[in-house]
């Protein structure tokens, strides 16, 4: 399950018109959210709240064997209500955003023209650059993490993370991370006070939105261009090249280290079944690593990777699944596949009180989005399963909604005799 | 010739890093919920800014 942090986050992000699927380190996040899933350790209680469009409040309570801990976390967004422009309550937020899955990645597009961004009033410049501050207290241990983003346009942007611990050395320590994505090309520089790092990543899509916008379910073809060619022109579009790398230094520790990565990615699922293969090698370390993630239905989602050391000969393949389990809005009937249900998802309305003309209007505009779309479904729970052969085990998972909490049911056991259930847990989360 | 610092500078320094590390601690949350609660029109109620349970929005 995805924290609120990083739910404001993407919230922030898809405000901001900023593709966080351009960096780096998410060249694998379609296979690593099916194989390298977290799991609640113990009994976790979070309770969040959105008082205002621009700050969120988020308080954490944690029992692991007996000992009691917790933190609250405060946010602060702008322009102003900015926050509301996604679904940030538990009770109607889309589970498959919320708790991580397969992440369907889309085709990058060029970044927005800095010019549409500018509101004059009476000859003045009136907007103001989006930023998000966050900082978040852990009790009893009186830790602060913080971070700091800032957006000087729809391409640049600095992210200034730091973390205060009178336990750690120095007291803390701090990362700046100067961030350019245009579309085709992201790259990041990095400085951090622990170990005096300093590093470099970029990634590079070897395609990009020509513009061409994203065919809606129904539509055959793009007016002006015969259907043959739009349609090739749209599964062009739907499959794409990245490649990427980083290298890094610590002038403290005196240890360097470097990593590229490839990526094939396709997104759509009208013309062909969205998958992602990856490919990183890290030459320093010996490290290949080799994944490949499909979702072959609306509710099913199969990872798979493969590591070798060349060093030490060793080892580890991982395997990984998940099953998403869907109700029907109207009906109320539990499906495990979406694609065959030939129910609207009009709610009930109350037919005793005749319609006002403004709840006419909302029908007529409810029923054209119901008749242009497929049914809609919501997403009720998920199951993960994830094993793997180096430390043989298996994760499993449940998640999924229940009334207005979203809830994480987890355990990884060992499959040798001698051992038991390593971990289990319970996660809730309440955000209003 | 190389720049040196006297030794009371450099206790100078280290007490500003350690007042600023504890100004930092203690005032970077209080800096936020200040700027939800400045920043915002209508101003919302501290106590709903405060409290990460849901309450009615001022």
């Amino acid at each position: 399950m995805r924290s609120y942090l990083e739910h404001i986050l993407g919230s922030f992000y898809t405000a901001a018109g900023w593709n966080a699927e351009n960096h780096y380190a998410n060249l694998t996040a379609s296979s690593r959210d099916l194989l390298d899933f977290d799991l609640p350790s113990g009994f976790i209680l979070h309770v969040s709240s959105l008082p205002t469009g621009s700050s969120a409040s988020s308080g954490t309570i944690k029992n692991l064997n007996g000992v009691v801990d917790g933190a609250i976390s405060y946010f602060y967004s702008s322009p102003e209500n900015i926050l509301l422009k996604s679904k940030l309550r538990s009770e109607d937020v889309e589970l498959t955003k919320y708790l991580s899955g397969y992440y369907q990645l889309h085709l990058p597009v060029t970044a927005e023209d800095p010019i549409y961004r500018e509101v004059w009033r009476k000859g003045q410049r009136v907007d103001s650059k989006y930023s998000l501050l966050y900082g978040k207290l852990y009790l009893p241990s009186n830790t602060l993490e913080s971070m700091f983003i800032r957006q000087f346009s729809p391409t640049d942007q600095i992210v200034v993370s730091a973390v205060s611990d009178p336990r750690i050395r120095h007291g803390g320590a701090i990362m700046t991370q100067l961030q350019h994505n245009s579309g085709r090309w992201c790259s990041e520089m990095i400085y951090s006070s622990h170990e005096a790092l300093i590093g470099f990543r970029g990634l590079y899509n070897f395609a990009v939105d020509s513009h061409l916008p994203e065919l809606p379910l129904g539509v055959s073809s793009i007016p002006g261009i015969s259907g043959s060619s739009a349609s090739s022109l749209f599964q062009l579009q739907q499959s794409w090249f990245s490649a990427g790398g980083e290298i890094y230094y610590g002038a403290l520790n005196k240890a360097a280290g470097v990593s590229v990565g490839l990526r094939y990615a396709t997104s759509s699922s009208f013309v062909n079944t969205p998958t992602t293969t990856t490919l990183t090698l890290n030459p320093v370390m010996g490290q290949l690593s080799v994944a490949y993630a499909v979702q072959a239905t609306n509710s099913t989602s199969f990872a798979s990777r493969f590591d070798f050391n060349a060093f030490s000969y060793e080892s580890n393949l991982t395997l990984g699944c998940e099953l998403w389990r869907h109700k029907n809005r109207d009906s109320k009937v539990d499906v495990f596949t979406g694609l065959e249900s030939n129910n609207t998802a009009v709610e009930k309305k109350d037919a005793t009180k005749p319609p006002s003309p403004a709840q006419k209007s909302s029908e007529y505009s409810e029923f054209a989005t119901t008749t242009s779309q497929p049914p809609s479904l919501i997403d009720e729970s998920v199951w993960k399963l994830r094993v793997a052969t180096d430390s043989p085990s298996v994760r499993l998972l449940w998640e999924g909604r229940m009334k207005a909490f979203l809830f994480s049911v987890g355990a990884e056991a060992g499959l040798r005799a001698d051992q038991g259930v390593k971990t289990f847990g319970l996660e809730l989360q309440y955000a209003a | 010739m190389a720049f040196r610092l006297s030794e009371e500078t450099k206790e100078r320094i280290v007490k500003f890093h350690e007042l600023s590390q504890v100004a930092f601690r203690y005032g970077f949350i209080p800096l936020i919920i200040y700027l939800g609660w400045s920043q915002t029109t209508p101003r919302p109620s501290l106590i709903s800014l405060l409290s990460p349970l849901p309450m009615n929005r001022a």
